[in-house]
């Protein structure tokens, strides 16, 4: 599923420069693909929850996934298409972002689910959980394009960006 | 915006859709690791664990976990409120013995929360 008008629009509307910032990671060479979906709380005009995901395949066969799911906090009962959008009234409640070669293991991702929280993964760790809190720099609700800069970092420098803070 | 409209309208969630899709993944986890009951607290362990391997599929169990444990909450909480409603008129009713049964969502989130 490649990312069409829509799916460039939700992706525009809740982390401009998003795509733009993957696609930058080679250049554009690889293949991009967004869904958009688990749509909750819907009212007329609006809703209250989503699922945005966003895969790159790069042109080497490394491949990047950014998955979130948002709920709406703000003070009306939902958010209303076509109003400002302010990231501050979401909260993720769920995401999923790595940087792997395609089809295997993760060499490092960030990650919120309901077993272990903020957390991270560390190729170089045996893949274990970390607590995000104890990983420098803190990928604690982590933005996407802050991990985009991450995995661009790692490309760049061959280091990984994530290093588990030294015991006291 | 009508493209974006027409995304919210396709792309709905529903709770049954969800509890179904999670209990599809589960029944794949259960036959890769062995697990014969209560499969979803035994996945909870494995994962505390560092015993579930990272790959799409556990990642896939990991978002729709997330999503229906999220469906349970939202039911819970309309639970509370309807009953938050009712509870002036429930007051003036005489409490009958052992009516504090909780309901299967409530049950359900009890049990997640055990886990």
């Amino acid at each position: 599923m490649a990312v069409d008008q829509a799916k460039e629009a939700w992706l525009e509307l809740f982390y401009p420069t998003l795509l733009r910032d993957v696609l930058a990671l080679d250049s554009g060479d690889g293949t991009p693909s967004a869904t958009v979906d688990d749509f909750r709380g819907r009212v007329p005009g609006g809703f209250r929850g989503l699922t945005i995901k966003l895969e790159y395949r790069l042109a080497d066969r490394m491949e990047v996934v950014l998955d979130v799911s948002l709920r709406w906090c703000g003070p009306a009962p939902a958010y209303i298409l076509g109003t400002p959008l302010d990231l501050a009234t979401w909260q993720k409640r769920r995401y999923a972002m790595g940087y792997r070669p395609r089809l295997d293991d993760r060499i490092f991702a960030a990650d919120l689910d309901e077993v272990s929280g903020h957390h991270v993964h560390l190729l170089s760790q045996r893949g274990g959980h970390i607590p995000a809190r104890d990983v420098d720099p803190d990928t604690t609700d982590v933005d996407p394009r802050e991990f985009v800069r991450l995995v661009a970092e790692y490309r760049r420098t061959k280091v990984v960006p994530l290093r588990p803070k030294a015991s006291p | 915006m009508e493209l974006l409209m027409s995304d919210i309208q396709s792309g709905a969630s529903t709770m049954e859709r969800a509890k179904a899709d999670l209990e599809r993944v589960e029944r794949q986890l259960a036959e890769r690791y062995s697990l014969v009951r209560n499969v979803r607290r035994e996945l909870v362990a494995l994962d505390r664990a560092n015993e579930l391997h990272e790959d799409d599929l556990v990642a896939e169990w990991h978002k729709l976990y997330s999503n229906y444990l999220e469906w349970l909450r939202e039911e819970s909480q309309f639970i509370e409120e309807a009953c938050a409603k009712t509870a002036p008129q429930a007051r003036r009713l005489k409490p009958t013995p052992g009516a504090s049964k909780p309901s299967s969502t409530e049950a359900a989130l009890a049990a997640s929360s055990l886990l």
